[in-house]
């Protein structure tokens, strides 16, 4: 693996993918360096399966082109392409047992015996399967299963690996851990993933980089940090927040020097914009904060219920009949505040994000102000 | 009702006592008119199996001889006869060469039908089993004709031919089954690791549903070892199978020979009955066409 800037191994290029009459996948682009754990982040049924199984050669495009380490492999079938495959339904062969079922893709390929006893070791230790090599998958719990359809998909030599949201429905601790070995591994084979899920914080704990696909298409994609800290769009936003973000209708006023947004919780200003009108307001849960005294900043938000989360608190408002989301830690003090049932709350303007509610567009965002 | 000890028992006990002997008495009664019944209808098949080890005169005795000396003899002379070896041979080759040609042709149908579902897979499955839905006497004149046109009469290649087309469209139901029940993840998971498609046809399928093949196997051969009209019609003295030889016999002379018949009948049943036995739950999956699989 060199480290040049611009070595990706997958490129797709406005792909289209039609079933019937219905457009599943619409000019979709998307970039995969390697090395890279590369996160497709969407709402289930946003077709991240379908983006997957193109990427595999499972399905063909109607449209587009699909580069796989600098061959065009569009019309190419899924034998030709070397990917290791964790399929979202297991698809573990009932009938061989569970040693068999890891061994598989690489007695497929006729790799030689040292290394496929090598990639058993190493993957079932990672996946902590060893006591189970020798049952049948009829014998393994769901989190098992999971566990050995994981390492089958991984017990392959290629460079490439899919998995398509594999730890969906896993008990929390299980998911944890697994999220932690899966970045690991990746890392240690020095690999490239791609990864689908349409759980934020998945997405969020795993992912270098994220391609948000929204409504048919990749919406936007790039470092997951720059994502998540600057999104295009309310799109971007929306996948990635965990807990859910704030949108708050809005709009947006221009004077000769400044825009300013109004919504139900204030009036911010904002960095300058051409544009009038209604805007989408995103504000992250975190980055509502309440106030230490009643202060004549911010509004007054009612409780509604909480939500314990292990490690912190989620908190239900509602202000000026919107419904807002925060997030405190377990033992941050404010919480006395949340109990109250009411308090004080406001936002930094620099937290805002402007979007424009027909294209999803990042307008602007929040002025950065000098603290009080 | 009193107890032993002399003291009257408890009402409850009693009144719960009697009805519990009320319901024993009707199942008494529902079981014996069963066991009727089913002894109505068995006894054809148990006085042929009986005939098979009795002497024609015992045979036609009246009233019927139920304790006798059961005799061999009757079997020792079928198998004398050169015919029957040949007739055994028949119904065997007929019946398995057919029906495992059929089972391969079918399991490649039905993968397709499952997988690549071509256009009207819905209508070709539908005509495929209308064949078996017609009287087959309806057909024997044009088979006759086109089988005579063909030159396939009286020859193994012609009848195996027709029973392969008498067993496909049933395999091909219950096969489709089972390859719907095994997910496509499964064929897809071969591909993207470089399986061929016919590794996935062979190695990753077909292991998935052996059960649907021993059923289609277990449903076929007793129609194809049962069948008698085509085989009479299409057939001859060459490639006559049993129940063509148990019909020709029990006509030959002027008499019934019915030691012959009934050792021959007796010959011919046990094979199936046999095999039925050991595979008795491959016939539901059958009879649902594969629809019902959760016993295999």
């Amino acid at each position: 693996m060199t480290q040049q800037g611009e070595n990706h191994v997958l490129r797709l290029e406005s792909v289209t993918k039609v079933y019937g009459d219905t457009e599943v996948l619409k000019d979709v682009g998307v970039t995969v360096r390697a090395g890279d754990f590369y996160v497709i982040s969407g709402q289930p049924s946003s077709g991240k399966s379908v983006l997957l199984r193109l990427i595999l050669g499972l399905e063909l495009p109607d449209l587009g082109s699909i580069n796989l380490r600098g061959e065009v492999v569009t019309g190419e079938g899924p034998q030709r392409r070397n990917i290791g495959y964790v399929p979202q339904s297991f698809a573990l062969f009932p009938n061989k047992s569970v040693l068999d079922n890891i061994t598989y893709p690489m007695r497929v390929d006729k790799t030689s015996k040292k290394i496929i006893e090598e990639t058993l070791e190493r993957v079932s230790e990672l996946l902590n399967i060893r006591d189970l090599l020798d049952k049948k998958p009829g014998q393994l719990s769901g989190g098992q299963k999971q566990r050995v359809a994981i390492a089958r998909g991984l017990a392959k030599e290629t460079d490439i690996f899919v998995l398509d949201d594999p730890l969906v429905g896993l008990d929390f601790k299980l998911r944890e851990r697994l999220i932690d070995d899966l970045k690991k591994t990746r890392a240690a084979l020095g690999v490239t993933f791609i990864y689908s899920t349409s759980d934020s914080l998945e997405a969020l704990l795993l992912a270098n980089r994220v391609g948000i696909l929204f409504g048919g298409t990749i919406m936007e994609e790039g470092e997951l940090d720059t994502v998540y800290d600057e999104p295009g769009n309310s799109a971007s936003m929306a996948t990635l927040g965990f807990p859910s973000v704030n949108f708050l209708d809005g709009l947006m006023m221009k004077s000769d020097t400044e825009s300013i947004a109004q919504c139900p919780i204030g009036s911010f200003p904002m960095n300058p914009t051409d544009y009038e009108g209604p805007v989408v307001l995103g504000i992250r849960p975190e980055h509502i904060e309440i106030q230490s005294e009643d202060s004549a900043q911010g509004f007054l938000a009612q409780v509604l219920f909480t939500e314990d989360v292990g490690g912190s608190e989620i908190i239900y408002v509602e202000s000026n009949n919107e419904r807002l989301i925060l997030v405190l830690g377990a033992s941050d003090p404010q919480l006395s505040k949340v109990r109250t049932g009411e308090f004080a709350a406001s936002v930094q303007p620099e937290h805002i994000v402007a979007f424009d509610p027909n294209t999803l567009q990042r307008i602007s965002e929040g002025k950065e102000s000098s603290r009080v | 009702m009193t107890t032993p000890d002399g003291t009257s028992s408890a009402d409850l006990p009693s009144v719960r006592l009697g009805e519990a002997s009320q319901r024993d008495r009707r199942w008494t009664l529902a079981s014996l008119f069963s066991w009727v019944v089913a002894l109505i209808f068995f006894a054809p098949i148990a006085w042929i199996a009986m005939s098979a080890f009795k002497t024609t005169g015992q045979i036609l005795s009246v009233p019927p001889l139920f304790i006798f000396q059961p005799t061999l003899e009757n079997f020792t002379e079928m198998f004398q006869d050169p015919k029957i070896p040949k007739f055994f041979f028949n119904s065997v080759l007929l019946s398995v060469g057919s029906v495992l040609i059929a089972i391969a042709v079918s399991f490649l149908a039905a993968y397709s039908f499952s997988r690549f579902k071509p256009p009207g897979t819905d209508f070709l499955m539908f005509l495929l089993l209308s064949t078996r839905f017609v009287p087959a006497a309806a057909f024997v004149i044009p088979f006759f004709q086109l089988f005579g046109i063909l030159n396939f009469r009286n020859t193994y290649v012609g009848l195996i031919i027709f029973y392969v087309m008498f067993s496909v469209p049933f395999s091909v139901w219950i096969l489709k089954g089972f390859i719907d029940g095994v997910s496509q993840r499964f064929d897809e998971t071969g591909l993207v690791n470089g399986a061929s498609r016919a590794h996935v046809i062979f190695r990753v399928v077909l292991p998935q549903v052996k059960p649907g093949l021993v059923a289609a196997f277990v449903f076929n051969i007793i129609f194809v070892w049962n069948e008698f009209l085509f085989n009479f019609q299409l057939g001859g003295t060459d490639t006559n199978s049993i129940p063509v030889a148990l019909f020709t016999a029990l006509y030959q002379g002027g008499a019934v020979n019915w030691t012959y018949v009934s050792a021959l009948g007796t010959a011919y049943v046990l094979p199936l009955a046999v095999l039925i036995y050991f595979f008795q739950k491959y016939l539901l999956v059958g009879m649902t066409f594969g629809t019902v699989r959760g016993e295999v």
